[in-house]
């Protein structure tokens, strides 16, 4: 099987009544969400969207979400996957970058879209996913109902589309401040489903409680691997009051739950995840961020014995999944990231390109069928991480005796705030845009809930102005809430070395005293 | 000060740095309008806890406790019977 929607196809000709996503206490059978994917696609082909072309997808986690997904996909078109929590400019920026000739919103969204969609060239049409949205008037592209999706006679995936065709562009942040798009292919994404399938044993029966954005690799894969066996995948977007999401893995009977560092830290603080029963739960996972030791023990020593515990690491530019560590195994390896999963290769290589010796440090690099074509229109940076070698994943480790990896060091730049990879260059550009900012450093420190939060250390040019409400009220203008930073320190001058680099580390030592 | 304003009044200088815009009403949902994530609830539970004395029990982090100004104000006054 060698396209994404195939996967759709073949397991809604096995089992067509069988249940592809709750949510909410609604059910929708894999041949409804076949058929509402052929609608968009129908759609999509009329509307005179070809192989190749780039189509956006705004929605939240839902049915509207998939459906829009797999039609992208079935039309030939590549989805453009955006994050309903960044901002329209965002949206418009990404829109442009892409080229994106149409995008699906769900009616949700729609307040976001006059904001988005006004400086977009390429985007020929918004089409509504479904009804309930406001009325609006849009600045440019032609803006199509819901009606014109759900009238539409289901289509046929379109013709000659293998596992080469580009299926997704997803977005992630670079060291260089400018988001990326990270191109993964049919082949990249059926290739990392079958991997993860390989270690993971799901089955038919297996249902997820889905807290993760769709949008997001972690989340994408979820949706990704339980289509594939036809399991159900079971919607709860609020984890915000997460007694709600254990109710709803509770009431849905789900065998598994998935979820970043932040997840498990807030279900193990503030509810009672640990004391239940969970008669029906088989495994979690957890991956997007290195996990405490401590908060790993702590769900081993918490859950029942028969729930296995899976830590794993992965990048969105290896389609979601690298590596992972055998449940059995957790507490005698704990804090590694484990092996190489099934049909991908890791290896920890010195500067020189050779494989460093045990217990010395390099950095991580993988190959496997699920890594990247590379980032969307930047051939420059796409050499800065693909070579002959693979993809060099910027993070810095070291195997143990028994080949199991542990992270020391992750790439600079990058601060890794809940699940959200964040560029400290493009919060520290963000405040260097207020007048009286002389210089803005922007750095990761330990937090118990988010991993890392985000802090800005600030020199202005007198004191007193911009304030700090200013200067946050500025970034709220611009960046996603989860970029804005946690706290800021003003500053007579930054920490630097000889060649006036500035000294993170001593910030960050400063921070903790 | 009046409960209400604040509450109202940490909403807006925490999440929303001050712009009041965003925050039209006041049985507004505050995870559907996107002024706070599952992040920010903890930072209102702390909040609530610290500057105004409550204890919240886990099972009293439901949307019908916290997810707007009406709700949270109803909550406060129901804990301080």
């Amino acid at each position: 099987m060698t396209t994404v929607h195939a996967m759709l196809e073949a397991t809604t000709a096995g089992a067509p009544e069988a249940t592809a996503l709750s949510h909410g206490g609604r059910h929708l059978a894999y041949a409804e969400l076949d058929a509402r994917a052929g609608r968009v696609a129908g759609l999509l082909a009329d509307r005179g969207v070809r192989r190749g072309d780039r189509v956006a997808l705004l929605a939240e986690n839902g049915f509207a979400y998939a459906a829009g997904f797999f039609g992208i996909l079935k039309a030939g078109a590549c989805c453009v996957a955006l994050n309903h929590a960044n901002k329209p400019a965002t949206h418009g920026l990404l829109l442009r970058d892409s080229g994106a000739v149409a995008l699906l919103a769900q009616a949700g969204q729609a307040r976001v879209l006059p904001g988005s969609v006004g400086d977009c060239p390429d985007l020929r049409f918004v089409a509504m996913l479904d009804e309930g949205g406001p009325d609006l008037a849009l600045d440019g592209p032609e803006l199509l109902p819901a009606a014109a999706i759900a009238a539409r006679a289901p289509a046929p995936p379109a013709d000659g589309i293998g596992g080469d065709d580009l299926a997704a562009i997803l977005y992630t942040s670079g060291s260089t401040g400018r988001p990326r798009g990270v191109t993964l292919t049919h082949g990249n994404l059926v290739a990392n489903t079958e991997q993860i399938l390989a270690y993971l044993h799901l089955g038919a029966d297996d249902s997820v409680c889905c807290v993760l954005p769709f949008h997001y690799s972690f989340g994408n894969s979820l949706l990704l691997t339980h289509v594939k066996v036809g399991g159900r995948v079971v919607i709860d977007n609020r984890f915000a009051f997460p007694q709600k999401v254990l109710e709803t893995l509770a009431a849905e009977r789900c065998s598994g739950f998935s979820g970043v560092p932040s997840h498990y830290a807030i279900l193990c603080a503030r509810t009672d995840f640990l004391k239940r029963p969970h008669p029906d739960l088989r495994y979690v996972t957890q991956a997007g961020g290195a996990m405490a030791p401590e908060l790993a023990r702590r769900l081993r020593e918490g859950l029942p014995p028969r729930v296995d515990v899976y830590v794993m690491y992965g990048q969105t530019e290896a389609s979601a999944r690298l590596s992972y560590l055998p449940p059995e195994r957790l507490v005698e390896k704990l804090g590694s990231i484990g092996v190489a999963i099934p049909g991908v290769t890791l290896t920890v290589t010195g500067e020189d390109g050779r494989e460093c010796a045990v217990g010395e440090v390099g950095e991580i690099v993988a190959r496997g069928d699920n890594i990247m074509r590379g980032y969307w229109n930047d051939v420059e940076a796409t050499a800065g991480v693909l070579d002959a070698a693979g993809l060099h994943t910027g993070d810095l480790a070291y195997r143990d005796d028994d080949g199991f990896i542990f992270i020391v060091d992750r790439a600079k730049n990058i601060i890794k705030a809940g699940a959200n990879r964040v560029s400290s260059k493009e919060i520290e550009e963000t405040i260097l845009e207020l007048p009286d900012v002389v210089e803005a450093c922007v750095i990761g420190v330990p937090d118990d809930l988010l991993g890392e939060a985000i802090e800005a250390w600030i020199v202005r040019r007198d004191d007193g102005a911009p304030g700090e409400r200013e200067i946050l009220r500025h970034c709220d203008g611009r960046l996603a809430a989860f970029k804005i930073p946690r706290a800021l320190h003003f500053v007579a001058s930054l920490p630097k070395n000889s060649f006036g680099k500035v000294l993170k580390e001593e910030l960050r030592r400063s921070s903790r005293s | 000060m009046e409960l209400k304003e604040q509450i109202r009044g940490y909403i807006v200088e925490n999440f929303l740095f001050g712009d009041e815009g965003p925050l039209q009403a006041e049985d507004q949902s505050l995870l559907d309008s996107g002024i706070i994530d599952s992040v920010g609830v903890m930072e209102l539970v702390a909040f609530l806890e610290q500057d105004l004395g409550l204890t919240v029990a886990d099972d009293e982090l439901v949307p019908e406790n916290l997810d707007s100004v009406a709700n949270l104000v109803g909550y406060v006054e129901r804990k301080r019977g």
